[in-house]
């Protein structure tokens, strides 16, 4: 894999030294270092919630059954192999959500980054087969991970699950003419650690007399979940698809102990081999696993039709609040005077699994000699796993109804400078989601009654450059 | 070059290290129910913070506030002496101070005894002012909120079983005003239709049978003192109906919440707004206020008592 990873890198660099810039070059250098520190790729919440790739975007994200590019490393790896020539995508696209509670803007952060992307079909033998590469690098931060008050009112879907990172890499291959699978390890990595401190506190001039040593032990731990493919043409005109994402939960595991005296030395402790700890462990990023099956038909030369539907498995969805284990010895005595509270337990969420119906229409509005052009339209209803927040939690959602329109140019080779063809997508789109209420059962709720509503505008462009 | 393409590769691993801290947590909603901190003194402030309003020469109690955007409007009981009258004072915003008292309803039937007191204000039309006097309750009306006219009363008397009431506090249901009071066994109820009162009716009221909080019903609650109500719309569409009361914690005065979806049964919160401590508070009023909420309540000033103000975000 990482031989077969270091040749395809280094024929690409060798293919884009003949013409692109220095600085490009560089940065597609970077990438596949970090590709190959990362063998194992990472599923995208942000691809999940706004799509990777513009023409994919444009359609709605009913793209299972028709990616071919780079994009496939996201909704079907399996399309990677249907491919004949090398594809390079690069692109940015930005989503700005305008989310409301009770009228008043949550101010959501909005998600921004590079998409890059790579599907490199070659042969091993008789054998077609495709490695395909993807990377949503946001561009002002890698990855957050937060954990907030378990009644704290949050965006469940667009608050801190679009902030990572998404790194792909896939495997695809070619059964029989028209019948491909494909799939790839999913990676991301969280974090394990204790902080200690042994020694002795000092009651009076402690900066003097006190004496600690501090450990500290972290480890990033490596997470893994698959994604698996099949695409199957039946037909010239109709082809038939179905992919899977496992589910992805980041846990994050923190803890601080003490242990030591209190007292100054030379003097009975006033608490002796006293400890003290906390233990945190909490939840992030939460990914459910999906199932698509799809269906796409060029029902005209002119005319593609699309259709994905997606059932998430969001009823795995564990609460993301933080639960602290305090434990505390300070003596027999002292220990009479201090009252900690118990572990708390929360209750489940309640989230409950959907189905997201996709349909995305491509027309070829233009088909010149050097140049074509395609018209995309897409929609997608996404209803809301959340159930109404009548009791403390708030995780704050609304269905989701998602418009799209785009469009794409793609020229033909043009001579020494342009020997194959470039693509160019552009698409924009508008999730909407309309007002839900959410009444609380005890009118002594901190929070009380609210609305929510909310648009989101997506914005984006992607380039394909053939080899 | 390859210092040129080793820098460049530093900074494209380097992205994602200059983020700002993250968002979604704006303008969250809130009921009211707190916490609350007292206003912290600022020499910015007209006033001596927390006291919001103050008065050298006399005690200034139970207040009512109301607000619309920055302005407040605030009714609290003037007392110099023996005499105890309604007065009223705007605030353009809350950190520019009251514009000054101005009087709302003076003593002067026979059945107040030289002591008017404990406004509860409906914002309506027409606008309603609820008070107590020495012989019950008595109410008035007016078009804009400062000129009010009496209605004949008391409007409400104390039964044999109830012993003294005081302490108007109202809300309005429907078409219907719900008045609650204060009486010897606890907080009761009764109900008048808002076109009687607007009509300035005798004796419109009729009492709802039963304790609507009985003393000792939450642990800061041994005996209920002062007390106001509030209507709330919320973002949903219903109504929600809060009562704020005066109880208190080992012999310290404290101010609390209770609330209901019917204006019949309150929930009773489980520890009152503000830490029990020296000086006490008594005499709770909360609005809606900017993004959060505003609490105002009496406390001792010196000689005198005064309003003092705390916010919940």
């Amino acid at each position: 894999m990482m031989r077969m990873h270091n040749y395809l890198c280094d024929r690409i660099i060798r293919l884009c030294s003949r013409i692109m810039p220095l600085c490009a070059r560089t940065i597609l250098l970077c990438i596949c270092i970090m590709s190959g520190l990362f063998p194992s790729p990472a599923r995208a919440n942000p691809a999940d919630a706004f799509g990777f790739g513009s023409r994919a975007a444009a359609l709605g994200g009913a793209a299972t059954a028709i990616a071919d590019d780079a994009s496939a490393n996201y909704y079907n790896p399996a399309g990677l192999v249907r491919g004949r020539d090398l594809r390079i995508d690069l692109g940015y696209q930005a989503a700005l959500p305008y989310l409301y509670m009770n009228g008043r803007n949550s101010q959501v952060d909005p998600t921004h980054g590079f998409s890059v992307g790579i599907a490199a079909p070659g042969a091993i033998g008789p054998i077609r087969v495709a490695f395909g590469a993807a990377l949503f690098l946001p561009d002002d931060r890698l990855t957050r991970v937060r954990s907030l008050a378990f009644a704290q009112p949050r965006w469940v879907y667009y608050d801190n699950r679009t902030q990572r990172i998404f790194l792909a890499a896939n495997l695809a291959l070619q059964i029989v003419r028209g019948l491909y699978v494909g799939g790839g390890l999913a990676f991301m990595s969280r974090t394990q650690g204790t902080v200690a401190l042994q020694g002795n506190i000092a009651v009076t001039d402690t900066d003097q007399t006190s004496s600690l040593v501090k450990r500290i032990d972290v480890d990033l731990v490596a997470v893994r979940y698959p994604q698996a493919g099949i695409v199957f043409e039946p037909t010239g005109w109709l082809t038939l698809a179905a992919s899977y994402r496992h589910s992805f939960i980041l846990r994050l595991d923190q803890g601080f102990a003490i242990n030591g005296s209190v007292g100054n030395p030379g003097l009975m402790p006033i608490v002796a081999n006293g400890s003290f700890s906390a233990t945190s462990e909490s939840s992030d990023l939460f990914q459910p696993w999906q199932l698509t099956l799809a269906v796409a038909a060029r029902v005209t030369p002119r005319l593609l039709i699309s259709f994905d539907a997606t059932y998430a498995g969001w009823s795995q969805f564990e609460t993301p609040a933080a639960t602290l284990d305090i434990k505390l010895d300070l003596g027999a005595t002292l220990n009479k005077l201090v009252h900690l509270p118990p572990p708390r337990s929360y209750p489940a969420p309640g989230f409950h699994d959907i189905l997201i119906p996709r349909l995305g229409v491509e027309y070829r509005a233009l088909a010149r000699e050097k140049v074509a052009l395609d018209l995309r339209a897409g929609y997608a209803y996404e209803p809301s796993p959340a159930p109404e927040q009548v009791g403390e939690s708030n995780y704050v959602d609304c269905d989701k109804h998602h418009f799209s329109v785009g469009a794409g140019i793609e020229t033909r080779p043009f001579g020494a400078a342009l020997p194959r063809p470039l693509s160019i997508d552009a698409h924009v789109a508008v999730t909407y989601l309309p007002d839900r209420f959410n009444r609380k059962v005890d009118p002594l709720d901190p929070v009380g009654d609210y609305a929510a509503r909310g648009t989101v505008v997506e914005l984006g462009l992607t380039t394909r450059w053939r080899f | 070059m390859m210092r040129l393409h080793k820098i460049l590769c530093v900074l494209v691993a380097g992205c994602g290290t200059l983020a700002p801290d993250g968002g979604g947590a704006t303008d969250l909603p809130v009921s009211g129910a707190g916490p609350y901190g007292k206003l912290a003194p600022n020499d910015a402030y007209p006033f001596q913070a927390p006291y919001v309003l103050s008065d050298a020469g006399a005690d200034l109690d139970d207040p009512y506030v109301l607000a619309w955007g920055d302005l407040l409007a605030t009714w609290v009981t003037y007392t110099v002496g023996h005499t105890s009258e309604i007065r009223h004072a705007d605030f353009f915003s809350l950190e520019t101070g009251s514009t000054g008292f101005i009087g709302a309803i003076q003593p002067a039937e026979a059945w107040e005894g030289n002591r008017v007191a404990q406004p509860a204000i409906l914002w309506t039309s027409p606008w309603l002012l609820f008070y107590s006097g020495a012989g019950g309750i008595g109410y008035a009306t007016s078009p804009d909120g400062h000129a009010w006219t009496k209605a004949p009363g008391p409007a409400l008397v104390a039964t044999a079983d109830e012993g003294a009431i005081s302490s108007p506090a109202a809300i309005l249901i429907g078409d219907t005003v719900r008045l609650f009071y204060l009486a010897s066994d606890g907080v009761r109820a009764a109900d008048a239709r808002f076109a009687d009162l607007a009509a300035r009716a005798e004796a419109p009221f009729q009492r709802r049978a039963g304790v609507v909080i009985a003393p000792g019903a939450a642990s800061w609650l041994p005996s209920p003192g002062r007390l106001s109500a509030r209507n709330v719309l919320l973002a949903t569409g219903r109504e929600r109906y809060d009562l704020f009361l005066s109880g208190s914690v080992d012999g310290v005065r404290a101010v609390g919440f209770a609330s209901s979806f019917d204006g019949e049964s309150f929930a009773i919160a489980a520890a009152p707004f503000l830490d029990p401590r020296s000086p006490d508070e008594w005499s709770p009023t909360v609005t809606a206020y900017r993004a959060g909420s505003l609490l105002l309540f009496t406390q001792q000033e010196g000689q005198h008592s005064a309003i003092g103000a705390a916010t919940s975000p």
